[in-house]
């Protein structure tokens, strides 16, 4: 009989400081099923189908496709939406019945009962195929690794680029683990270190460009199957979270302890120099102060929609007016109560109004301010580049104390000036941009900027891991403390 | 007999944090005729029903223009206001020579530069109809009636009851005595005797009732067309706010005046009766935890946070103080949070999710409330009828918060009925205390629900303990600012 290696992939990655609801509804666009996950409509084979694809060819046996769902950053999904997806994975498990099971999942999933999505469902999975077959997966590296997801799974791959451009490369380097375990009888054997670490390791600057070529490196080395970095994701709060290092050797224990522990020493040397370079709020407001020909773009970093975040958040609107700094310009913030009140003031109207804070303890406490409706705009819309169009809903500008702010009904992050120039504010006249976006903006907002800074603000992706409120992390991790080790974990 | 007929009622709180556009009148309860001439439509709209059924019990030919009630909240747009007057007006000139102008007004409208739109409206409908054609209006007894007003009209007629349920009543009172001023058999003559206090007056309480009783025994003598106890609305920022007693006589008549004066002193006497209804939150809820089980519920007026007086009907005092207090079996409604709304569908009916709630609209409202919800029930396009309206919901849901159960909805407006709940599911005879966002109209179709009514102080936009430095305009002395007395 025809073998079969079986492809599914469930991925959301899943924030403790966003409360905006995951449901099955934010899984719908991109959802593939059966042969959908190989080929596209038109028949033609899809890029990340080519590993498996490859695999089952080489072999003579079926690629069997699964369910593959995914959802960007938000609360944990609700837990009966994710039963219901896990379901349908199981379902296609039971009847591929598979020789080799080969998954994509995030690794940070949690759902509204489940702070393990990823564990779980391969326990399940395990359950199904028995201790034999090979369950190999292919991780985001925003993940919480788990004992369960190690149990379970045969072999977990970490992508080692971010941003994450090596999906496909690991998952041939995971089917080949599982050939060498059909093939050679190979036994992954796993070794964590714990580095006790919160951190954002982007891989293309050094010196983390040279500690991922480090994980290339060590992984042609002998007797090692699979070397990777866990970078962690600091916004779930789980009692796993943190950068790990995973190392598998072919039943070497001793090897792979080693190896996993340079690697934690390598990742340790370098960790206060793999962020992005951030100012506080306090030294934003100083450089806002500063006489200036171009806008000086501030990045919200922290209260970016695109993330998962409410974009309503008043942290660096309340600096900004307690500083009284002058010709200042605020968006896109997320408000359609106070949008509607503007509406039916009207152009030039006064009110007192209460602006933001309004989605969740994120969003920072609301700011109750005497306003002037500058203008309103119906359905407004906000350009990006040639193609993109966002709908931004009624919006609405407001002047109060010498700071602009305008407000939408739809959450959208702030991709270019057109976000504020569709309701006639002009942009490249102010002194200071503050806008709620942490990347795409810089793209359009360069031209017109004298200089763009990313400030440390407070709110759902906050980069403070020092000031983040977890409840169910209790391991000391750095920088939390200034030395983990030192501690009992 | 030919009449028009027209409304526009509004009661403008000065304080609002709510603002108010032309969009305010046109989307919450607004008519408006295809061809002048009153469709089913109209006759279903509280007020006209009973002009229309008594102006077709006499077989008269009826003219009718825009009717429309914004919900209350601050002073609307000029430019909008007199957009709204000029459609009246302009339908009134088409309309033709006509025997009779009906016009259902609130009585304390107030726009952004006239603090008297009644007696601007009833001015301009006067120089166009001329001195002989007789001009009434109905008014709602939180009217802050004005000489404007009494001059520009013949006959101004309020509603009896708060819960006002009388409207239909009064106005085919008022057609009637209109029709037999239009026909030369009375000539009304308008008497204020004015009350030096301000305040609520709840009629469905002894003292009140006996003054009503008293203003309606006086209606009954000779020579008397309408007696009407105006309440005043306190909130409105003008010189000429405040109670008083406002007889219609046929022709002047000076002996009525201790009649008069007899009336006011009732209504007077009545004036502490329902500021001691208010208790304090503590009192409220030590109240309900003390109190032996029953089957039916407390009920528990949130008298400060009514968006029928302007209010935003998204305070968390209460929720805030039974959360923390760690009370259970309470249901409140409706909390006007348009995100939550939002938030709750995205999760779904079953789903839990973690909210910030309320508190949106300002320092009135309170501190936004971070809870986790489960959602019980959501519906969208809900309404509820109430005081002889049929007012919209909109899309609500009903949230699960520590034992209580919470109604949200995207549409502001406060509670008259019980279908605000039952429509979500929830059993109001299954709960310990149901907490309704209203002032006194609740009390028409929850009184007969209540274990027991409870009027709860809170520091919302509606509070009883006015500050007066934050008029301009107040008439001193005022009880209860000032120790004053009436004495007829």
């Amino acid at each position: 009989m025809t073998k079969t290696v079986f492809f599914s992939s469930l991925m959301t990655e899943t924030s403790s400081f966003s409360n905006l609801p995951t449901t099955l509804a934010d899984y719908q666009s991109g959802l593939m099923r059966g042969d959908g996950c190989f080929f596209d409509a038109d028949g033609r084979e899809r890029t990340g189908a080519a590993p498996i694809l490859a695999f089952a060819r080489a072999r003579g046996w079926r690629a069997v496709g699964g369910l593959v769902a995914q959802s960007t950053v938000g609360a944990p999904t609700q837990h009966r939406d994710y039963l219901a997806l896990r379901e349908e994975i199981l379902d296609g498990v039971r009847a591929a019945q598979p020789a080799v099971v080969a998954l994509g999942l995030h690794g940070a999933m949690m759902s509204t009962a489940c702070e393990d999505c990823e564990g779980d469902l391969l326990a399940e999975i395990r359950a199904l195929v028995g201790s034999a077959t090979p369950i190999v997966v292919v991780l985001d590296p925003h993940a919480h690794l788990t004992d369960a997801m190690l149990k379970h799974a045969s072999a977990l791959v970490f992508m080692k680029e971010y941003p994450h451009t090596d999906g496909v490369e690991r998952m041939q380097d995971a089917l080949a683990i599982a050939g060498r375990m059909i093939d050679e009888g190979l036994s992954p054997t796993p070794s964590v270190f714990d580095c006790r670490l919160l951190g954002f390791f982007p891989t293309q600057r050094q010196p983390m460009r040279g500690f991922v070529d480090q994980l290339f490196e060590i992984e042609r080395g002998p007797g090692v199957v699979s070397a990777s970095f866990v970078h962690g994701f600091p916004w779930g709060d789980m009692p796993d979270a943190g950068a790990k290092v995973l190392v598998y050797t072919d039943g070497d224990h001793d090897l792979a302890g080693r190896v996993a522990q340079s690697l934690h020493d390598s990742i340790w040397a370098i960790k206060d120099q793999t962020g992005p370079p951030l100012i506080s709020v306090d030294e934003a407001i100083a450089l806002a102060r500063a006489p200036r020909t171009a806008p000086l773009v501030l990045s919200d970093i922290a209260d970016n929609p695109g993330g998962g975040a409410p974009s309503d958040s008043t942290f660096l609107l309340r600096a900004l007016i307690e500083a009284n700094i002058p010709n200042a310009a605020v968006g896109l913030v997320y408000d359609p109560q106070a949008v509607r009140l503007c509406h039916q003031v009207g152009r030039g109207g006064r009110l007192t109004l209460r602006v933001g804070g309004k989605l969740g303890p994120a969003s920072g406490q609301p700011i109750d301010l005497d306003v002037e409706v500058v203008d309103v705009r119906k359905d407004a819309v906000m350009t990006f580049g040639a193609d993109w169009r966002f709908g931004l809903g009624d919006t609405a500008w407001i002047r109060s104390c010498g700071v602009d702010v305008v407000l939408c009904s739809i959450r959208v992050q702030m991709y270019d000036p057109s976000g504020f120039s569709h309701i006639g504010l002009d942009p490249a006249s102010r002194a200071v941009l503050v806008v709620k976006s942490s990347n795409h903006f810089q793209a359009a907002f360069e031209p017109i900027a004298s200089d763009i800074r990313w400030v440390s603000t407070p709110g759902a992706i906050d980069f403070d891991f020092t000031r983040l409120a977890y409840t169910r992390l209790k391991r000391p991790m750095y920088p939390r403390v200034a030395d983990p080790f030192a501690e009992p974990s | 007999m030919k009449a028009f007929l027209a409304g526009l009622c509004h009661e403008t709180s000065a304080f609002s944090p709510t603002p108010t556009s032309r969009r305010s009148f046109e989307e919450f309860v607004a008519y408006r005729p295809v061809d002048g001439r009153p469709s089913s439509e109209a006759r279903a709209l509280n007020g006209y029903s009973g002009f229309l059924r008594a102006a077709d019990a006499h077989g008269d030919d009826v003219h009718v223009s825009f009717y429309s009630w914004a919900q209350p909240s601050a002073p609307c747009r000029q430019a909008d206001y007199e957009a709204l007057r000029d459609e009246i007006l302009n339908d009134l000139r088409k309309a033709g020579p006509v025997d009779m102008v009906l016009l259902f007004l609130h009585g304390a409208q107030m726009s952004q530069q006239c603090d008297d739109c009644e007696g601007d409206l009833l001015s301009h409908v006067r120089a166009i109809v001329g001195g002989s054609v007789f001009v009434g209006a109905l008014l709602d007894l939180h009217a802050n009636v004005t000489t404007a007003m009494i001059d520009a009209a013949d006959a101004l007629v309020a509603c009896r009851n708060y819960p006002h349920t009388d409207f239909d009543e009064r106005a085919v009172e008022l057609y009637e005595l209109g029709r037999r001023a239009a026909r030369g058999e009375v000539r009304p003559h308008m008497v204020f005797e004015r009350l030096p206090m301000i305040g609520m007056f709840f009629t469905t309480e002894p003292q009140m009732a006996h003054a009503n009783a008293a203003a309606f025994a006086l209606e009954q003598q000779p020579g008397v067309l309408s007696v009407s106890l105006i309440h005043g609305f306190l909130w409105a920022d003008m010189a000429q706010m405040g109670a008083g007693v406002l007889l219609v006589s046929d022709g002047v008549q000076p002996h009525l005046q201790p009649g008069v004066r007899a009336v006011a002193k009732a209504f007077f006497d009545a004036r502490g009766e329902t500021r001691a209804l208010r208790k304090s939150l503590d009192d409220v809820l030590d109240r309900i935890e003390s109190a032996p089980a029953a089957p039916k519920p407390f009920v528990i007026a949130d008298a400060c946070d009514n968006a029928g007086g302007g209010a935003g009907s998204d305070s968390t005092f209460i929720l805030e103080a039974v959360l923390t207090r760690g009370q259970r079996g309470f249901a409140f409604g409706l909390l006007w949070d348009p995100i939550a709304v939002q938030f709750a569908q995205m999760a779904g009916e079953g789903g839990v999710l973690r909210l910030r709630l309320g508190g949106k609209t300002g320092p009135e409202a309170g501190r936004p409330l971070d809870v986790t919800a489960r959602v019980l029930a959501l519906k969208d396009n809900l309404s509820q009828v109430g005081i002889g309206f049929t007012a919209p919901v909109g899309a609500a849901a009903a949230l699960e918060i520590e034992g209580n159960i919470v109604i949200v909805n995207d549409v502001r407006g406060q509670v008259f009925s019980p279908t605000c709940f039952s429509d979500l599911g929830v059993d109001i005879g299954a709960q310990r205390a149901v907490v309704v966002k209203s002032t006194q109209h609740f009390y028409d179709q929850f009184g007969p629900l209540a274990r027991e009514i409870l009027y709860c102080e809170t520091p919302g936009a509606l509070a009883l303990d006015i500050d007066p430095s934050r008029y301009r305009n107040l008439r001193r002395p005022l009880w209860p600012l000032d120790p004053v007395d009436y004495t007829p």
